[in-house]
This record gives structure tokens, C-alpha cells and sequence, in this order.
């Protein structure tokens, strides 16, 4: 458990806001890990209040990279009462979404919406490592205004990356869902698949993996 | 008043009561001089007083911080807390028997490298997992491991290597992992002894896959009763929490519930599905933790310890220095090869022709009030408890009979003072004149 402070809001689209956190006690970051995260300023001697539990896009030392969608009463507090200097406090890291030994193995990541958060992470780790031709990213969203941080994923996953934008038209990204067939084309059986998305999303392609054998699927369900 | 005003009163209270309770407490000649006591002043009473007013009594706010701190002190991610280094010794072994490792996990039969020629919970969780312990002889005077004996005792077994630093001194890491390397083996690093030490600068505990520590007040640094497990590996980690917090699958601290935000929505075996995350069981496991209170009183310990780890040095030396003239009939520890180690103790082992026996000497030390202590069990395979005990012993351990027979140790823990040397320095030299006469 830490102390956390936000250090700066960044705008994305109205419901969608990109928080910096600077925290106190700085721990390795995993790659796909999340948090727990309560706006209330506790101690571990004291019951653990009500939080909420988001994926970390990145992490660089003590700064934790949070993108958060207001969709629902707490979210819609850390709208309102996140400014630069809020003090909060976050357990972390958590999480087995991404295991460090499949590093050399292929992996694909489907993502809804804000769900493309592990991912961003997830994606420089492996660009870290030199190994950025592991992966590759189907990308879902509704607008281009929802897409998170275009110029960095086309820098992580260059060819490897489709964006599919569902409900407006635009050029060069197909105006439809991800197909099977999209992951297909990407994933055979020995590729490690990643989903994040919506409730709906994660348990649609968690379905339909699994009824093309997909066996090496996991997913991360957080805000 | 107000419950702060309240509380700084009784801190303020605690400090003038450690000052006429435990002020005076200094050492008179005359005076025992033990192998190892609690060294504290008034922050540990006023920690241990301030956590017990949160009456969080579990694991709370010290323990987090303490995990944190003892972790960068000794270069590892992680700290697990546990209630005693013997209960850290159980967690590590524990872990490496855990399903979630896959093949890689040891099983009822595997073996394990150790010693005999030390405390009894090295080698206990081998023997509690169903795990073969594979005894090899030791070096003397560094205590460790004979190196050029481990890969005489693996066998297509072998999954594992769980061995001590004996009293601080490191063992050869060196030969160690290059086998463990080679085989493939799991290396357990029990620290117990030898929090500060260092091998090739590196902090011990870094080179295996996990390290133990022990806090009970003869050790490096205390919280009464107390140990911890450290690793850099996160899935060990996970592992090791799950066997101190009953086995179960659930990482939520003490008061917190449904941190995995996936409590009642997951399948796991064959209960029912949605079957309340917090219990769910994935081994079978043990409640190994620590109070609040233990921690806080660590938590002033570890400030300390830098110098702790420095004066056990400093008096290892300066004690070295005296004991020299005696070398005809005592043989003097030595470091490792290439180790700088924060002793535990100052070991003896008084050689076979010198005249007298150990016994003679230790008794002559403990009637002049100054204590000794054996290296533990000896020889463990000759203890009551372990006669009936499958194990496989490499060699005729001639080495750790010697240890078994001739060897014990003095205190350089860091209350003991030069003047206190110099008087363990006049015993030793009373002794060896009243055999000339």
C-alpha cells in the first residue's frame, strides 16, 4: 500500500481523462499489472475503504499513467475531485495478466475503447526489450476522438496494428468490429491473446476464442 | 484533550519510561556478556506503544512500511513478513511444492542439497514437504558447505539446494549456483544469520530464488518473535503469501475485501461458480503472520541495522585480533572466499590435540560469565528426532562431527564493547595460563 499524489489531468474526450500519479513507495512495474485505488487517504492499520480497481498504462518510477472512463459513481467522483495535488492511496501491483517467460512467444492484444490502457504499457515493455515484432494490437473503438495515444501504438506496432473505428467513417481503418477472421490473421493456436474491453467486449471474444480453440486467452477486467 | 493530544502524551510518557526502566541498562564489569541480546533505546518502546494504540493488531500501517524498507535494505522486491525465520524457512521450501510452478515444482520424494551442520529448521521444511534432505559435509573455518563435494550429491532427484550462511559467513554462491545452474535446481538462501552480509558485494539472499531472515532477539536486528521470506520473483512471491495466509487464492490484506474487483465472478476447481473469492484455497497452507506490534518495533530496529551490520564486523575483528595468540590449539573462523560477512557469532572449534577438551573451555568461559553457544544442532542426523529420518548422506560428514564434538561460538553482537572484548580477551588468557600450570 502507498500514498499517492495526482500530479496532472490530462483531457482525452469528456468521459475520458489520462491521470499521472506520483507514488511513494515505488515497486517494479509488471506490465499488464492494475491497481486498487480509493480516493481516501488510509493507512494499512485502518479498513480499506471504498476503491476501485484500474489497469496501469504505464509506469515510469514513481509516475503511474492511469487512463479512466467516467462510468459510474466513483468514477464520476475521481472526475471531480482528481486535481494536480489530491492526495490518494493505491495497493499495487496486482495482477497475472502477462507472464515475463512468454516474452519471446507471439502475442496478440484485442482492446476495447479504454481498454487499449494495459496495453500501452504492455506494448512499450516489449519495445523495451527489442522484441516489439512479438506483438501486434486490434484496436476497437467507437470515434477517432476515443483513440488513446495513436502516435505511440503506431510506434510500438507499426503494420501490426488495426484500428476499427465502428461508428464513424474514416480513412485507411475499416468502419466495422474485429472479425475472427482479423484475429486470424494475426494469431494462429501458439499465440498468446490478450482482452480488454467492455464487460460485452471481454466476453464476446473470450466466447468466440474459445470456439475457434484459442487456448493461451487471457483477460483483463478492470476500470 | 484530543486523541492526538492523548497520544503524544503517552509517547512522551513511553520515552521517560524507557529512560527509568532500561536508561541505566549498561554493561558493569562483572557482568555476563551473552552471545547476543536485544540492543534497542526509546524508539522500538515508543513504536511498539504507538502501534498498539491503533489496536489494528494484525499486519497494519509498520508492516507495510517495514516490507517495503527491509526489502531495498536487503536489494530484493519483495518482503513477505512471517512470525519467525523458522516459519520463513517453512513459506520458502513451501512455495517450490506449490502446483502453480508446473514441472518445475518439487514433489513428495524430490531431493534437497543441505547441511547438517546447523539449525534444525533448514532442514525441517524439507522433511515436513516429504522432500528427501541429501546431507553434505561442511568446510572448517568458514562452516559452509564443502564446495567441491555439491555436485557429488545430486542425483536425477535433486530439485533443490536449501542451505545457511552459517553465523553470517556466506556460503561459497559461487559453486552453488554454478550447480544449481547446471542442474537446474531451486536455490533457498536461508539469511537467518547473515542479514548484511555480502558476497562479491552483492546483498546474500539476491543469488537464490529465495531468502529467509529471521527477526527473534538474537539476530541481526528484532521484533521479538518474527522473520521474513524475500524473492524477486513475483510469482514466488504470490506463492509465499498464499502459504502464510492459510493457502488460500485471495491476496487481499487483513480488512480488505475484493481487491482482485473479481470476488464472486470466477471458476475455480470444482466449486461452484462465483464461490466467494476470499475462500478459495489453492494450497494447503498455513496463518504465519505478524503483528502490527512486531513490525514497529522492526521498523526502529532497521534503522539501526546499518550500524548493527557494522559493529558485529568491527568486533568480530577486534575479538580475531585478541584470539590470535591462541591458534595453536583453537582454530579461528574465516571468511569466504570473496564474502564480507555481518557475523552472528564468533565460532571456535578447539582442535583435536590441543591438550583439552571443548567442553573444558566452554565451561571455564561460562563460569567466568561468558556464553557460548554450540553451532545449533551439531550434527542433525545424530539428534533424537531425526534418527528415523530418509536421508541420503554424502561422504562420512567428518567435518561436521568435528563441528558436532569441538566447535562453539561467542557472541560479537553489537552491544558488546571494547572493554568487554578486552575482557573476553583475559579469559581466554587465564584459561590457557591455568594449563600451563
Amino acid at each position: 500500500m502507498s500514498a499517492a499524489v495526482v500530479e496532472s489531468v490530462n483531457e482525452i474526450m469528456p468521459n475520458i481523462r489520462e491521470y499521472i500519479l506520483r507514488v511513494d513507495k515505488v515497486k517494479r512495474y509488471n506490465p499488464g499489472s492494475f491497481v486498487q485505488l480509493t480516493l481516501d487517504q488510509v493507512s494499512a492499520s485502518e479498513i480499506w475503504p471504498d476503491s476501485r480497481t484500474f489497469s496501469i498504462a504505464s509506469w515510469d518510477n514513481e509516475k503511474m499513467r492511469f487512463i479512466i472512463k467516467k462510468s459510474g459513481e466513483y468514477t464520476s467522483r475521481i472526475f471531480d475531485e482528481f486535481k494536480p495535488g489530491r492526495l490518494c492511496t493505491i495497493k499495487y501491483p496486482f495482477g497475472e495478466m502477462f507472464d515475463r517467460t512468454t516474452i519471446k512467444e507471439r502475442h496478440l492484444f484485442l482492446a476495447g475503447g479504454v481498454g487499449i490502457t494495459p496495453f500501452l504499457g504492455l506494448g512499450k515493455f516489449f519495445a523495451m526489450n527489442d522484441l516489439k515484432e512479438n506483438v501486434s494490437l486490434l484496436y476497437s473503438v467507437k470515434t477517432m476522438r476515443e483513440l488513446i495515444h495513436f502516435d505511440e501504438l503506431k510506434e510500438i506496432f507499426g503494420g501490426r496494428m488495426s484500428i476499427h473505428v465502428t461508428r464513424e467513417m474514416t480513412h485507411g481503418w475499416p468502419n466495422r468490429r474485429i472479425s475472427i477472421n482479423d484475429v486470424q490473421k494475426l494469431a494462429d493456436h501458439d499465440t498468446n491473446v490478450y482482452i480488454c474491453g467492455s464487460k460485452e467486449f471481454n466476453l464476446d471474444f473470450s466466447y468466440l476464442l474459445n470456439q475457434y480453440k484459442y487456448t493461451k486467452v487471457r483477460m483483463d477486467e478492470w476500470e | 484533550m484530543s486523541e492526538n493530544e492523548i497520544r503524544d502524551q503517552i509517547v512522551k510518557l513511553t520515552k521517560e519510561y524507557y529512560h527509568e526502566k532500561f536508561g541505566q541498562d549498561k554493561y558493569k564489569p562483572g557482568d555476563r556478556i551473552p552471545f547476543a541480546r536485544r540492543v534497542f533505546d526509546e524508539n522500538e518502546l515508543v513504536n511498539l506503544v504507538d502501534s498498539s494504540l491503533d489496536f489494528w493488531l494484525t499486519a497494519g500501517r509498520y508492516a507495510n512500511d517495514f516490507e517495503y524498507e527491509f526489502a531495498q535494505f536487503m536489494s530484493q522486491e519483495h518482503c513477505l513478513l512471517v512470525n519467525s525465520g523458522s516459519s520463513a524457512n517453512l513459506v520458502a521450501l513451501s512455495t517450490l511444492t506449490s502446483s502453480k510452478l508446473g514441472e518445475r515444482r518439487l514433489k513428495k520424494g524430490d531431493e534437497v542439497i543441505t547441511v547438517a551442520a546447523g539449525f534444525p529448521t533448514t532442514i525441517n521444511p524439507i522433511i515436513q514437504n516429504g522432500l528427501v534432505p541429501v546431507f553434505v559435509d561442511v568446510d572448517i573455518p568458514t562452516y559452509n558447505i564443502k564446495s567441491e563435494d555439491i555436485e557429488k550429491a545430486v542425483s536425477n532427484k535433486t530439485r533443490a539446494i536449501m542451505i545457511a550462511h552459517t553465523l553470517g559467513n556466506p556460503f561459497d554462491l559461487d559453486a552453488v549456483m554454478a550447480v544449481a545452474e547446471k542442474y537446474n535446481l531451486f536455490v533457498v538462501e536461508d539469511c537467518c544469520d547473515a542479514v548484511g552480509s555480502t558476497y562479491r558485494g552483492k546483498m546474500v539472499g539476491t543469488f537464490g530464488h529465495l531468502a529467509t531472515v529471521s527477526f527473534y532477539p538474537a539476530h541481526h536486528m528484532t521484533m521479538g518473535e518474527g522473520g521474513a521470506v524475500l524473492t524477486n520473483d513475483d510469482e514466488l512471491y504470490r506463492i509465499a503469501v498464499s502459504f502464510r495466509d492459510w493457502g488460500r487464492d485471495c491476496y487481499c490484506a487483513p480488512g480488505s475485501d475484493n481487491t482482485c474487483g473479481r470476488r464472486f465472478t470466477m471458476q475455480h476447481g470444482n466449486l461452484p461458480y462465483g464461490y466467494d473469492h476470499k475462500y478459495v484455497y489453492s494450497h494447503i497452507g498455513y496463518n504465519l503472520k505478524v503483528t502490527d506490534m512486531q513490525a514497529a518495533v522492526g521498523m526502529a530496529q532497521l534503522e539501526k541495522l546499518p550500524y548493527f551490520v557494522e559493529k558485529r564486523k568491527d568486533n568480530f575483528n577486534k575479538l580475531k585480533g585478541k584470539l590470535e595468540k591462541f591458534n595453536h590449539a583453537l582454530i579461528l573462523p574465516e571468511a569466504t572466499e570473496n564474502a564480507n560477512p555481518s557475523w552472528f557469532g564468533f565460532p571456535i572449534t578447539v582442535k583435536e590435540d590441543a591438550g583439552f577438551g571443548r567442553n573444558e573451555l566452554t565451561v571455564f568461559l561460562e563460569n567466568n560469565k561468558i556464553m557460548t553457544r554450540l553451532i545449533f544442532a551439531g550434527n542433525v542426523t545424530k539428534q533424537p528426532a531425526y534418527l528415523d529420518v530418509d536421508c541420503r548422506i554424502i561422504g562420512d560428514l567428518r567435518n561436521t562431527d568435528i563441528v558436532m564434538n569441538n566447535t562453539f561460538f561467542v557472541g560479537v553482537y553489537p552491544g558488546i564493547d571494547d572493554e568487554q572484548i578486552a575482557y573476553m580477551e583475559s579469559v581466554f588468557v587465564s584459561f590457557f595460563e591455568g594449563k600451563k600450570g
